[in-house]
């Protein structure tokens, strides 16, 4: 069942800039969906569309079935969201902030208290709870506004970008809990980086330019576009290095590679299983006494998917409006959900 | 519905604790209590021996809050939405609350905030002035003032929320509502929206404040040794009690003083005694420097009474009373105006003929406009003619000039004193003129807020 569906969701803002650009979105209950999208694509636009934050100029957003506007208090009730670098009063401390968040959400002073304290401790700003937030660091307030999503127990988390500014723990902290809260929430998260979508994420969206350019799994996406793409950590004399990858260029499955230091990427043909191709290029790296000291990144698969999207995206462009304008005069609905 | 009254008390709640906070506040809270202080002090201690009217000292109060501490007032209204605009989309809208439910408790907020400071300092200042000036003001005029002024700061309120939402920039709209509040002010009363001016407001704020029932000598009664006065509401008992306060003149032109003069609060009555006045002579009586409770003097409409020492040989068939020599002309004292008629006091008894032709009379409203009364009626108990048959603005000046009306002497009424210039202070239009715009920037405020992006 989806938790979260988009009709054509189009924003404009006065006329400039084309925000989000028809957007056709589902996320299944239960999921973790990543919105992938460099900056600028409309990612946080898109969210806060989805929260009634900001208004459609065209179609609209249902969750939880019914539709979002701006006084639908009673879908947000059942949504913890934080948003990308978030700004919270400045003069009030975790827990006044923390009660004045549980009372919008209607929770009486019994339940709320215990909550609060309980999230201040387990977002670790226990310290710093007599703290004015003015005073925090960004991975404190993003820490206080993880606290403050989930303060109503939702059954919704929208997080954006939620890893943003983070240190390398504060980031672990931050994907681990999201897997944490996957299991029993459906959670959106947002971001520029496919490494965390590639760890946390079951389903993905990518948006590019206002627009959904893939929405499927995360699986889907690599084995799409990413299957015949392997990455090479290589040792050895350049000369040897340079010899193999002159063999591996001259072999017929091989479709391109590329030598960054000590990082090899090879990408053979799509129609040809990967074992056999790949099995030659390590042979070829014996032959020529190069150490390989691992093979594949997921990182790089996701990545150079995620790169390979938005460049077929670009180079389609023209096809794509030109498509989507004769279903539009044909009176069909259009589908971006690449 | 509980829970969303919570939400809504819970911002409400944020928004004053947050306003506490504010310098801007505290600042405005430091200066007005200085001037507060200094105000009420020059009433009670160097007004002793010069008595300014109440009026005087409350309305520079009140001015004060619409001319000065209206810069703060707007700083801190239009800076409601726009100072705070992206933590009140991350904190507080994308939880379970509506944007009505936001942008009204922060109308109410402010407006609690605002108006809160502003009754408690204007009643303080507008008690001791009762208590210690010369009382021209009564705590009813008092309360509408208080209560109009109020609604003008309402106004100002609602304007810099609606400000703070559609510009969403403080500076801007700080600086469009001091250019709406001080320099739009005029014009208002230029088109002839007097009522929606706060400048037109401190103009006649001392208006709005005087107690508009001068007290009256209703009658009189006499016996050979005393003269009973009696007035139309309560009187000052020192001014009343003052023998030198009353002329007295039995028969007319023979003038007597009174030994004592004793004043009765239940009765409203003074008599006079230690007089020597005949039997079935005519006393006249005329009262000068008493007030009523309130500081306002008597009426000089109706300052005067006359009345007939008892004769007890007297049969019923009394000779004919002694002609009255008077060569003094008759003047025009006031004017009450309703929206067709006028009503016209004059200073004693006219010849009823003079008095009610109707072309002796020529109201001009506006001044410049003149129009002529379809019919004059004059009312010798009340030395007043009623002049009917009018379509009067009484929200615009309107000039009345009287010529030719005589008295019973024969004099015929006389420049300067034949005509009144006289513009209507209605405070219930001043509090339409704020409330009703107050109502309506409140209520753009909601709507433009639920339409905004955030």
């Amino acid at each position: 069942m989806a938790i979260v569906s988009t009709h054509d969701l189009t924003k404009i803002y006065g006329n400039k800039v084309i925000a989000v650009n028809g957007v056709n979105l589902h996320v299944e209950e239960g999921s973790i969906f990543g919105l992938l999208g460099p900056n600028g694509a409309g990612k946080t636009t898109l969210l806060k569309l989805l929260l009634g934050l900001q208004l459609p100029t065209a179609g609209y957003a249902e969750v939880f079935g019914q539709r979002v506007g701006p006084n639908a208090a009673h879908i947000r009730q059942r949504i913890g969201y934080l948003p990308t670098n978030p700004r919270f009063p400045p003069n009030l401390t975790p827990i006044a902030y923390l009660d004045l968040i549980g009372q919008l959400f209607g929770m009486p002073a019994e339940q709320r208290k215990p909550r609060l304290a309980a999230l201040i401790r387990a977002v670790d700003l226990l310290p710093a709870a007599a703290r004015p937030i003015r005073s925090f660091s960004t991975g404190m307030t993003t820490r206080l506004g993880i606290a403050a999503s989930l303060m109503n127990d939702p059954e919704l988390l929208i997080w954006d970008e939620p890893t943003a500014g983070l240190d390398p723990a504060g980031r672990k902290y931050t994907l681990d809990f999201i897997q944490e809260l996957g299991r029993t929430k459906t959670v959106i998260v947002s971001s520029h980086i496919l490494s965390d979508i590639d760890r946390v994420c079951t389903h993905a969206g990518v948006l590019q330019d206002g627009q959904i350019i893939y929405c499927g799994t995360v699986r889907d996406l690599k084995q799409t576009i990413g299957r015949n793409h392997v990455e090479l950590e290589v040792d050895g004399p350049d000369e040897a290095v340079g010899a193999m990858c002159k063999e591996i260029a001259a072999m017929p499955d091989v479709i391109g590679h590329q030598l960054r230091g000590y990082w090899l990427q090879v990408r053979f043909r799509p129609e040809v299983p990967l074992a056999e191709p790949l099995r030659e290029v390590l042979d070829a790296a014996t032959r020529h006494h190069v150490e390989v000291l691992s093979v594949s990144s997921t990182k790089a698969q996701t990545e150079d998917a995620f790169i390979r999207l938005l460049e077929e995206d670009q180079a389609d462009g023209f096809t794509r409006a030109y498509t989507s304008n004769a279903t539009l005069a044909s009176g069909v609905p259009g589908d971006s959900e690449g | 519905m509980r829970r969303s009254l919570q939400a809504s008390l819970a911002i409400l709640k944020a928004d004053v604790a947050s306003l506490s906070r504010s310098w801007v506040l505290r600042g405005w809270l430091a200066a007005l209590l200085l001037a507060e202080f200094f105000l009420i002090a020059t009433t009670i201690v160097g007004l002793r021996s010069i008595r300014v009217p109440a009026s005087n000292i409350i309305a520079t109060n009140l001015g004060g809050f619409l001319l000065i501490w209206s810069t703060l007032i707007i700083v801190i209204s239009a800076g409601s939405v726009s100072l705070e605009a992206d933590i009140i989309s991350d904190s507080i809208l994308s939880r379970a609350c509506t944007r009505t439910q936001f942008i009204v408790a922060k109308l109410l907020g402010r407006s609690v905030v605002i108006l809160g400071i502003y009754l408690v300092a204007a009643s303080i200042v507008a008690y001791a002035a009762y208590r210690y000036a010369a009382a021209d003001v009564t705590p009813a005029t008092m309360a509408v003032a208080i209560s109009v002024v109020g609604l003008a700061l309402l106004l100002l309120v609602s304007l810099g929320v609606l400000f703070s939402v559609v510009f969403n920039n403080t500076i801007v709209s700080v600086v469009a509502l001091l250019l709406l509040w001080y320099v739009a002010s005029p014009i208002f009363v230029f088109a002839g929206a007097e009522y929606l001016s706060p400048a037109s407001l401190v103009r006649n704020l001392p208006a709005v404040l005087k107690d508009p029932q001068s007290p009256q000598v209703l009658h009189c009664s006499a016996t050979k040794t005393s003269l009973t006065v009696v007035f139309s509401e309560d009187v000052d008992q020192e001014a009343a009690e003052n023998p030198a306060n009353y002329e007295i003149e039995c028969p007319p032109g023979n003038d007597q003083v009174a030994q004592t003069a004793a004043y009765d609060r239940t009765r409203a009555a003074v008599t006079l005694s230690g007089l020597t006045l005949g039997g079935g002579q005519t006393v006249r009586v005329r009262v000068r420097n008493v007030s009523d409770r309130g500081g306002t003097m008597i009426s000089e409409a109706a300052d005067s009474a006359e009345c007939e020492v008892p004769d007890p040989l007297a049969t019923g068939h009394s000779a004919e009373k002694p002609k009255k020599s008077d060569a003094a002309p008759p003047r025009l004292l006031r004017i009450s105006a309703a929206p067709s008629s006028i009503r016209a006091f004059f200073s004693e008894s006219l010849d009823q003929v003079t008095a009610e032709d109707p072309a002796n009379y020529r109201i001009e409203n506006p001044i410049g406009s003149p129009q002529a009364p379809r019919a004059a009626s004059y009312e010798p108990s009340r030395r007043s003619v009623l002049l009917s048959g009018l379509r009067l603005d009484l929200h615009v000046p309107m000039k009345l000039t009287v010529t030719n009306v005589r008295d019973e002497a024969g004099n015929a009424i006389r420049a300067p004193a034949n005509s009144i210039v006289q513009t209507e202070v209605t405070p219930w239009r001043y509090a339409l003129g704020f409330g009703v715009p107050a109502l309506v920037a409140a209520a753009l405020a909601v709507l433009w807020f639920n339409r905004r992006d955030l």
